[in-house]
């Protein structure tokens, strides 16, 4: 056990490729819990996709013994966290469990939006700020900058800045004393009712779904029975521990302590990030604060290819959501693409993990549609209806009103780029907030924008127009009034639930012409005429046609390379398994995302 | 095991010219003191296979290429000494040899005849000199009239001339004159190919840069119903997706390819396929006759084919012939994915596909659609 004045909590904010998990990595060499030898590169972030995409999706906490020239010993709790903007709240929940952190800014880069507003999370939760640029040896680095860049936002002095290479290992040490000197302790409240605040989970086949825990009051410890504020489920407890690199068992975990516990949780329902644990027998009355009930924010349909598989989709969802809580499903019925799930996702990224995931993991082939944000419809008889898919959206003749999400976006961004930023949040409908200067040529802009907006194309076109150097961070603000219109495509005459889309007035008109056109090119010919039309309520307003195919055949003499041709024509069914029926028509998967593709100027 | 009716392919890879929509491996020019070297090689790999000859009855012979008729017949000759002596070939019936228009001498169709080839394969492409330039032919339209009339000297009695359509400019007045001198030459068989483009040609280039567009579906699609309409009213029959023949001059050696029947198959760049395994040697004519001149074998890989890839070649090619495929072929493994397949397909390609008594195979109409077919078809 060690005494709480020796235990340090801290996490590590960063933007991708700013180079937190390197830095991670040099932590765990420094301190001996990982020989280099024994290392692969990047240990925290466990899955393929995660090293893959250089991002980290789910947070593992990891405990360090580290011994300082006085001999005294520390247990350091490294407490990773997500980076990205879809995982704000599990950023904040990560956040909560620590007295400190290290904001790492790339000596290259500077400070970007994530950055920024994961640094406004952690001073919101008191959190000790210890600034590192990283990267410094860089031949771009631009130090002096990106120094003045922290200090505008944290308000520190240069002096308190550390200059780091995680890739050398330069400025280590000086990080080891400064989480020492700098990050206070946890306070020592043991003697209270317990109170752990869940930040995290993970699901075991064998062990049930195990909750991540950071113990503020009172101790915990194995034969208690857990209770939990946002539920009335009890578990007795079976084991606890703390991560060195595994999860260890130990006695019992003390107020300040990292660690986890096992109670047989079978729903992972039950184990929602931000809740409190107290004790049965000698309960808190009253839970830690800033638990919040998450809500997807982003909907899209998914459904197998092959029908039969529907089966197997249902069950790669429920282990996906094993892991994964915040993810929603529901089943969903589509005229168009048959029996598949409604899906709410946290935001884009999270929605591509998830899809990702299920082809790879469970090796299932899906069909996904253009996803779309959840509108709240008031009707004529004043009920207020909640519309996850265009489908779904009630005739226009009973709408009274509807509202849409508006997020508060802040975008960074160099400030030679402002201008064509501004025009491009004009066009997506952003209201113009505020600009501020992070130093002398990086700006800072606030705009409300639709939700709607930014799942549409809106992150591409703002990586584009500035050259990538715009970043972008954003939260659910409110639900606006906003005059929206039901776009429907049909197909050989056929509405197709899953092309019509939801869009404001002035853009309904050009982006049912787009669509129309961009599906023709979409759409392979097939053995007849396909009429493709896009329709506002019962008025046509564009129309095109893929031509019927004539002929398909290679009129050539193979000789003896058969195989050649064989495997041509293996490959080209392969794509044709990820088309789907529709009536008729074979349309293939990037034709029911053509909304996606369509250039919106 | 019952011996199976096989056939030989010949590759001689020399060509006057390279034609610049031709991807088949042929070197433009050789160096006539090189060719000895050449032909000893194909003897040399001709004897390695002479163990396993006795599994198969040769009944066909295909000298390709290129263009083995620019090549002296004594060459072509001393072949077929070698592959008597190796191989059984009192079955082979029907030995084919490739010409092109204007590049074979009367004396050496004699001799070709007096050896043993009795049917020839003669590149006309077109009648057309414009098109013919434009394809970079190395022949003129009176050359495919001496070259036919020489042939017929010389005693041939089965001769198919190579057609080729769906060329740029081509129209369709130009491709109906075609087919129309193509009938007046009565040979007795026909072979229109249509313009591939293929990877690694200059066409490609030339495609891929715009400087040459491609006619459209619509267009080939129109050729390609005319020589139906034209050839088969005067008495050519269709037998497959690019064959037409008069009654009984149907190519044998052919329907190995497509009935996936075994071939041996020598010289460089030659695709083989026996017991279950299909192979191709090195392309390079360097390369392959150094790996002989060190005893090894010019095989650069080979693949065994599961039963899967049976069942699937057995499917793509076997509908392009008129009879179809015989579904008791079909490895029993894969008998029931295949007939599945049949059954789904059959709902959406039932005016083109015919499955009746074990035979699958598709209509007149249904030629036009081979390749959508057999993917579909793939188990």
């Amino acid at each position: 056990m060690t005494e709480t004045s020796f235990i340090r909590n801290f996490c590590i904010i960063a933007h991708i490729d700013h180079g937190k998990s390197t830095l991670a990595d040099r932590l765990l060499e420094e301190t001996e819990t990982l020989k280099a030898k024994d290392m692969k590169d990047q240990v925290l972030d466990s899955m393929d996709l995660e090293r893959e995409r250089g991002i980290t999706i789910k947070s593992h906490p990891i405990q360090m013994k580290y011994v300082d020239s006085k001999k005294d010993i520390y247990t350091f709790n490294l407490i990773d966290t997500p980076g990205h903007v879809d995982f704000t709240y599990e950023v904040s929940r990560s956040l909560a469990a620590c007295e400190g952190a290290l904001l790492l800014v790339d000596a290259a880069q500077g400070v970007e939006a994530q950055t920024v507003s994961n640094t406004y999370l952690a001073i919101e939760n008191d959190l000790e700020i210890i600034p590192i640029i990283n990267k410094i040896d860089l031949p771009s680095a631009r130090t002096n900058e990106v120094a003045q860049q922290i200090v505008e936002l944290v308000g520190c002095s240069t002096d308190e800045i550390i200059y780091a290479s995680a890739k050398t290992g330069k400025g280590i040490i000086d990080i080891f004393t400064s989480i020492i000197e700098r990050i206070p302790p946890p306070q020592d409240r043991s003697k209270h009712p317990l109170r752990a605040m869940i930040f995290d989970s993970v699901h075991d086949k064998y062990k049930g779904a195990i909750p991540y825990v950071r113990i503020f009051d009172g101790v915990i410890k194995s034969g208690q029975t857990a209770k939990f504020f946002t539920h009335d489920k009890q578990y007795d407890i079976t084991e606890v521990g703390h991560f060195i690199l595994d999860q260890v068992p130990s006695k019992e975990l003390r107020s300040g302590d990292v660690g986890y516990l096992l109670a047989s949780i079978r729903d992972v329902s039950h184990i929602l990030p931000g809740d409190t644990i107290t004790s049965k027998d000698n309960p808190s009355k009253e839970p830690l604060e800033g638990f919040k009930d998450i809500k997807p924010m982003v909907f899209s349909g998914l459904y197998p290819t092959n029908s039969d598989d529907y089966d197997q989709l249902r069950i790669a969802l429920e282990k996906l959501k094993l892991n994964d809580a915040s993810l929603l499903f529901e089943p969903e019925t589509s005229e168009a693409l048959g029996f598949g799930f409604r899906c709410g996702f946290l935001g884009l990224l999270h929605m591509e993990i998830i899809q990702e995931r299920l082809e790879r993991e469970f090796d299932l082939s899906l069909v996904t549609t253009t996803p779309n944000v959840r509108y709240k419809v008031e009707l004529k008889n004043e009920t207020l209806v909640d519309v996850d898919t265009p489908a779904k959206m009630p005739l226009s003749g009973e709408i009274n009103k509807i509202y849409e999400p508006i997020v508060s976006a802040e975008i960074i961004t160099p400030k030679e780029y402002i201008g064509n930023i501004m025009t491009l949040c004009q066009k997506k409908r952003g209201k113009y907030k505020t600009t501020n200067y992070i130093s002398s040529d990086k700006a800072q802009l606030h705009y409300d924008l639709p939700l709607a907006e930014i799942i549409f194309d809106f992150y591409d076109k703002l990586k584009s127009t500035s050259r990538g150097f715009a970043s972008l961070d954003y939260n659910l603000k409110d639900y606006e009034i906003s005059d929206l219109k039901k776009l429907e495509i049909l197909i050989n005459n056929e509405p197709v639930d899953a092309l019509s889309i939801i869009t404001h007035s002035a853009d309904s008109y050009h982006r049912g012409v787009a669509l129309c056109s961009k599906l023709k090119e979409l759409i392979p010919r097939q053995m007849f005429d396909v009429p493709i039309q896009a329709a506002l309520g019962t008025k046509i307003i564009s129309r095109s046609t893929v031509k019927a195919l004539k002929k398909n055949v290679t009129a050539k003499c193979y000789g003896g390379d058969i195989t050649r041709k064989r495997k041509l024509w293996e490959k080209q069914k392969e794509g044709k398994k990820r088309m789907k029926s529709i009536g008729s028509v074979e349309i293939p998967q990037e034709a029911l995302l053509a909304v996606l593709q369509i250039d919106s100027e | 095991m019952a011996k199976t009716n096989s056939g030989i392919y010949i590759h001689i890879p020399f060509c006057t010219i390279k034609c610049f929509y031709c991807d088949y491996s042929s070197t433009a020019g050789y160096d006539e003191d090189r060719l000895p070297l050449f032909f000893n090689s194909l003897s040399k790999e001709i004897e390695f296979y002479k163990d396993i000859a006795h599994n198969f009855i040769f009944d066909t012979i295909f000298i390709g290429g290129g263009t083995p008729s620019i090549i002296n017949p004594k060459y072509i000759e001393n072949i077929f000494n070698v592959l008597s002596i190796n191989f059984d070939l009192s079955h082979a019936t029907e030995i084919t040899l490739e010409i092109n228009p204007g590049e074979v001498a009367l004396e050496n169709l004699k001799t070709l005849k007096n050896i043993g080839v009795n049917r020839l394969s003669v590149g006309v492409q077109s009648f057309n000199n414009k098109i013919l330039h434009f394809l970079t032919r190395n022949h003129k339209k009176r050359d495919i009239f001496r070259t036919i009339e020489n042939a017929r000297k010389s005693g041939f009695e089965n001769i198919n001339c190579d057609m080729i359509y769906n060329i740029p400019n081509q129209n369709q007045s130009t491709w109906k004159k075609d087919l129309t001198a193509l009938i007046d030459l009565d040979i007795e068989h026909i072979s229109c190919y249509s313009l591939v483009v293929e990877r690694e040609t200059e066409l490609y280039q030339l495609v891929k840069s715009k400087d040459i567009k491609m006619p459209d579906n619509d267009n080939s699609c129109y050729l390609y119903k005319s020589a139906q309409e034209i050839l088969g009213k005067k008495g050519f029959f269709q037998y497959e997706v690019t064959s037409w023949s008069k009654r009984n001059f149907e190519c044998k050696h052919n329907y190995h390819y497509w009935n996936i029947d075994p071939c041996i198959s020598f010289g460089p760049s030659a695709h083989g396929f026996y017991n279950g395994k299909r192979y191709w040697n090195v392309k390079n004519i360097d390369k392959y006759i150094d790996f002989i001149s060190n005893e090894r074998s010019p095989v650069e890989s080979s693949e065994k084919l599961s039963d899967k890839d049976i069942a699937n070649e057995l499917l793509g090619f076997g509908i392009r012939t008129i009879e179809g495929l015989d579904l008791t072929k079909i490895p029993e493994s894969k008998k029931n994915d295949v007939y599945f397949s049949i059954q789904n397909n059959l709902k959406k390609w039932g005016n083109f596909l015919i499955y009746c008594d074990q035979q699958l195979k598709l209509t007149k109409n249904g030629f036009l659609f081979a390749d959508a077919i057999a993917v579909d078809l793939m188990i």
